[in-house]
């Protein structure tokens, strides 16, 4: 060990450093309190011998100095004096002392408080060390969180949530306490909103975030419905999910179009239906397990619809805002949640005024990080705007030249959902990338309403009113539950031309059909339900034969008419 | 025999320097004489604080090397300094070379 010994007494010094060589220590001597602290910066010792009375400098000053070097590790100085008051010796450690030994030196008792002091100095050392090592890994372990986080949150983009009709909060670390939140506009106009909640913390709460956006954002721009994205995405969780983690969902359809709200709630606490006009309040609670704990052969998903209108919003929470606590250990609750939407029903931002509330019970400001809120409002977007596209690609490719039919029997109507094998082959053709959203309504259209209208017999009049709405799409779900005849057949033809293409969509049902002569004579108003000026509107050319069972739709594309 | 010198503490001296102990001893011998120059100089009348310092620091050295007549006499002169209550009469300086050379000469008989 380096020894620097400081004292002004030559014969002193000489003994003291003889000792200490004897002992393998290697010595540095300083005669004066100056040459003390130069020869201390100079040679950095392990430890410090210190003479009290010294010309210049004293002992006592020499410490507070190298004491306050702070580039230093930790180490002990001793004070040699022959002094005795116990104020003096006292005054060895308030100045930054670590001991002392009388004088004259008694190389015992040198020996032994040298050996101490080394065992002290070793443990300082192992101790710096480890938290050397400790702050390394801890710094790695930040940028590898850090890392993982880019790499997330480009996976797991927030998609449309920047849109004006959706308020939200998220913490930026929500991936690492399990939460996920995901907007996407649907082709047919429109958006899908998803907020999950996984449960747990950390990587292991973030792992199922990777294949729930890449199935979030491949399905819903696919055209998918909610129940098969969900079935798919619950399939996918079940197989990678460790045990004991699962995820809450909800999962939000808004069709502009049809003004329209479907949900599905599993797991997540209630979400809420707010109309601001009439103030009320729909609980949509959760009626189905998490995702991640159901095999796919049990697994079914049964959405809710509602009217979705201006005047509507959609409230969506995980539990982070039901369970967050006071300083007793209070949690806020729904009851106080639902409170607090009621004061604000009107106001453009319920979620900021939740959040504020929720920070003012906690008494503090750090549990927002662990809330996850998203509020819904009206799309403001019209029709014309979801039509547009800005994906362009001129390539001839693809199925420019094909025809692919489809029938669908009895079980099968209510089971399989043909549009996205249906858009999948056509926009094989890429040019017609830019059509997609256009190409989308028109196909989904003319299913729905040889489905609804005219398998199952549904009158469209009922989904003008709130209840109608809801009634409508209840006798929907059991229409085809309890379907076992009747069919749909859907044909899509599709011939090059000169400069872009030609869609033919051929479509049949087993339905009783309808008056077409009487329809198109009283115009579009009784007949909003088939959406028929829409549909005029989009393709050049709409036909109904046998009795309205049958309708032909004509889609003229061009390479140089980018659709608007 | 009493020459001023603790015997048992100059051979355990001898076992820690070694080959060293020459050198010691005439350290100490030439220190202590350039001391004592130092020390004819000084007034008792004004300069009691300085004394009591080199007193002090003899004491200190002196005793380390086992003279310990020297170093006792060497304690009263830097006590009295001290409470600044040292007196011509005391302060006796042909005693301090008397008591150091007759030491020194013993020490450097034995070991130089």
């Amino acid at each position: 060990m380096k020894i620097l010994i400081a004292d002004d007494n030559h014969t002193d010094r000489l003994i003291l450093s003889k000792v200490l060589e004897n002992l393998n220590h290697e010595v540095v001597q300083a005669k004066d309190g100056s040459d003390a602290i130069e020869q201390f910066k100079k040679h950095a010792p392990a430890l410090v011998l210190l003479d009290v009375l010294m010309p210049g400098y004293d002992g006592y000053e020499v410490a507070e100095i190298i004491k306050t070097d702070s580039s230093r590790a930790w180490f002990p100085i001793i004070f040699l004096t022959s002094l005795t008051e116990a104020s003096d010796l006292a005054k060895c450690i308030t100045a930054g002392g670590d001991d002392f030994v009388s004088k004259p030196i008694n190389k015992i008792i040198i020996k032994a408080k040298i050996d101490a002091f080394e065992r002290i100095i070793n443990l300082y050392d192992t101790v710096a060390e480890q938290r050397e090592r400790i702050q390394y890994h801890h710094e790695h372990l930040v940028q590898e969180q850090e890392a993982a986080k880019r790499i997330f949150n480009n996976i797991a983009h927030r998609g449309c949530l920047a849109s004006d009709n959706i308020n939200y909060h998220l913490s930026p670390m929500s991936i690492f306490n399990g939460d996920l939140m995901l907007a996407a506009e649907l082709p047919m106009g429109g958006m899908r909103l998803f907020l999950a909640d996984f449960t747990g913390h950390g990587l292991p709460a973030a792992i199922g975030a990777m294949p729930a956006s890449e199935i979030f954002y491949g399905m819903t721009t696919k055209g998918f419905s909610i129940p098969d994205m969900m079935v798919e995405m619950n399939k996918r969780l079940y197989s990678v999910l460790p045990r004991g983690i699962f995820c809450c969902v909800i999962v939000i359809d808004i069709d502009s179009i049809d003004e329209a709200l479907t949900i599905w709630n599993a797991g997540a606490p209630n979400s809420f239906l707010i109309d601001t006009k009439s103030k009320q309040l729909t609980p949509i609670p959760s009626s189905h397990l998490p995702l991640g704990i159901q095999s796919p052969e049990k697994f079914k998903v049964a959405c809710q619809s509602f009217e979705f209108t201006k005047h509507h919003k959609v409230i969506a929470v995980t539990d982070g805002i039901i369970e967050a606590e006071d300083i007793h250990g209070n949690m806020f609750g729904e009851e106080k949640m639902v409170d607090c939407i009621k004061a604000n029903v009107t106001s453009d931002n319920i979620c900021g005024a939740l959040l504020a509330e929720v920070n003012l019970f906690c008494g503090k400001t750090d549990q927002s990080d662990d809330l996850s809120l998203l509020e819904v409002a009206f799309p403001a977007i019209s029709s014309d705007d979801i039509l547009q596209s800005s994906e362009m690609e001129l390539t001839e490719s693809g199925t420019s030249d094909s025809e692919l039919s489809l029938k669908l029997r009895g079980k099968s109507l209510g089971n399989f959902d043909p549009i996205p094998l249906f858009m999948q082959t056509i926009l094989s053709c890429n040019e017609l990338a830019p059509h997609r959203a256009r190409i989308f309504t028109v196909l989904s259209e003319l299913y729905n309403n040889a489905l609804d209208h005219g398998v199952l017999g549904l009158d469209s009049a009922m989904k003008n009113s709130s209840e109608g709405f809801a009634n409508y799409y209840a006798k929907r779900i059991q229409g085809l539950n309890d379907l076992d005849v009747g069919f749909v057949k859907v044909s899509v033809d599709h011939h090059p031309t000169a400069n872009g293409g030609r869609l033919i969509f051929s479509i049949a049902d087993s339905g009783e059909g309808f008056d077409v002569q009487k329809i198109v004579k009283e115009g579009v108003k009784d007949y909003s339900g088939r959406g028929l000026p829409l549909l005029l509107k989009l393709c050049d050319t709409v036909e109904y034969f046998d009795s309205g069972t049958r309708v032909k739709a004509i889609y003229n594309w061009d390479h140089h008419d980018i659709p608007e | 025999m009493n020459n001023g010198l603790d015997q048992d503490l100059l051979s355990e001296l001898v076992e820690i320097m070694g080959g060293d102990m020459q050198m010691l001893i005439n350290a100490y011998i030439n220190d202590t004489r350039e001391k004592l120059v130092t020390m004819n100089q000084l007034q008792v009348s004004t300069q009691q604080e300085d004394i009591h310092r080199l007193a002090h620091s003899l004491k200190g050295s002196s005793r380390n090397v086992g003279l310990v007549d020297f170093a006792d006499y060497c304690e009263e002169i830097e006590k009295k300094a001290r409470e600044g209550e040292l007196t011509e009469e005391f302060f006796d300086l042909p005693k301090f070379d008397r008591l150091f050379e007759s030491a020194a000469s013993e020490l450097a008989k034995q070991y130089l």
